[in-house]
């Protein structure tokens, strides 16, 4: 058996490790444990994308369960050629553009931002500074397109090729998006 | 967890002022995960159906495509769970089926502590195994192929599993794992007798 990287399945024991490609097979064959097993390992990443891009916790949520409803569905053209999650983030942030984009259609549409997404939820304790708690309430108060890019380049880490492509705009656009989102969350931040 | 922070990628053009170095060493320093607030699986698993296999095409022998279809599309039924396995309260109890025939065809079945396998199930399981070779020998070769590949991937995991579950013996996902994959594994053995039984003999040819 091919052996990838080891999934270190947290809920409901930290012990246990099953290989992510045994998980997928066993997944595309119908089993809804092997399922739940991926969904335990990348659940708190997806959300965090989620989280973070939509800048709603109920957003989030809804993302995220759409997201791996999805990735059920499309289980069986899943090819390996990629790792899965790789695969099942770019099926999480294709659902926050779908929903930006429903959003953006209905011009009556009340964004009502959720004040628990005011407070930055399971944070560490040594990561939960003030900067990093004033970061992510200004990130998400940038405008949805360069909110986007920033959460992924920045905080998640995509390279600019890797965010236009998830994004589907150039790659000169997304470096523009991200000069903008850093110049207001400067502004913002020294307030 | 562990998730790893992809590779940042270059933000040419943005300029890098003390300021704007701040800020992004803070965004890369924000966690990757966020646990949600509460459990969202059971809303996702209530939506999951199961998955469309792909139909092979209906030329020639589809033995292969029906084994494979037979080994994707398993059915947790309760009543198979118990009949696979039984509780033992006290003590390990690992059981080791008898090979019966070429040592590719049957492996070692345990279930780890605290359980054991049926004797239902390990009857089954001897009888379906016994004399496998001769009839997968009687399968068209792609047919037999399949039959091999399927075997060994679900043995391969089976052993997977198995030893995950030495580490972690109450795990539940786990214990479901391995339970579906014996499942696999006596479906598959159950389809090739039925086959075999149903392919036409010299005289009726």
């Amino acid at each position: 058996m091919q052996q990838l990287a080891g999934v270190r399945m947290t809920d409901p024991s930290p012990a246990a490790e099953v290989s992510e490609a045994l998980l997928v097979r066993q997944a595309k064959a119908g089993q809804l444990s092997a399922f739940e097993a991926l969904y335990r390992h990348h659940k708190g990443r997806v959300y965090a994308l989620c989280l973070r891009m939509t800048g709603s916790r109920d957003r989030a949520e809804d993302c995220l369960q759409e997201a791996f409803v999805q990735a059920w569905r499309r289980l069986g053209s899943f090819q390996g050629r990629s790792a899965f999650g790789t695969w099942l983030y770019r099926i999480a942030v294709n659902q926050v553009l779908s929903l930006q984009r429903k959003e953006a259609r209905q011009p009556g549409f009340v964004e009502i931002v959720d004040d628990r997404t005011q407070t930055p939820v399971d944070r560490p304790g040594p990561r939960d500074t003030g900067l990093s708690m004033d970061l992510e309430q200004a990130v998400s108060s940038l405008p949805p397109g360069a909110r986007n890019v920033f959460v992924l380049n920045a905080v998640h880490g995509y390279s600019h090729e890797e965010t236009a492509r998830m994004l589907g705009v150039a790659v000169g656009t997304c470096k523009a998006q991200l000069h903008r989102a850093r110049r207001l969350l400067a502004e913002r931040l020294d307030k | 967890m562990t998730e790893q922070r992809p590779p940042q990628g270059g933000n040419g053009g943005n300029g890098g002022n003390d300021g704007n170095d701040r800020l992004l060493e803070a965004a890369r320093r924000l966690p990757v995960e966020i646990a949600p607030e509460r459990d969202l699986w059971p809303d996702i698993a209530a939506r999951l159906e199961p998955p469309v296999v792909a139909r092979p095409a209906a030329t020639g022998w589809r033995w292969a495509g029906a084994i494979a279809a037979g080994a994707a599309l398993v059915a947790v039924s309760s009543l198979m769970t118990i009949w696979v396995l039984e509780r033992e309260d006290s003590r390990f109890a690992s059981t080791t089926v008898p090979t019966a025939g070429a040592p590719s065809v049957v492996a070692p079945a345990s279930f780890g502590p605290g359980h054991k396998l049926g004797p239902k199930y390990r009857l089954a399981r001897n009888e379906l195994a016994a004399g496998l070779d001769a009839r997968l020998e009687a399968l068209p070769p792609a047919s037999r192929s399949v039959v091999r590949r399927n075997l060994a991937q679900i043995r391969s995991a089976l052993n997977e599993i198995n030893q995950a579950l030495a580490d972690d013996p109450n795990n539940v996902l786990l214990q479901q794992l391995l339970l579906a994959a014996y499942q696999d594994e006596l479906a598959v053995l159950t389809e090739v007798n039925r086959m075999a039984r149903s392919l036409p003999t010299r005289k009726e040819i």
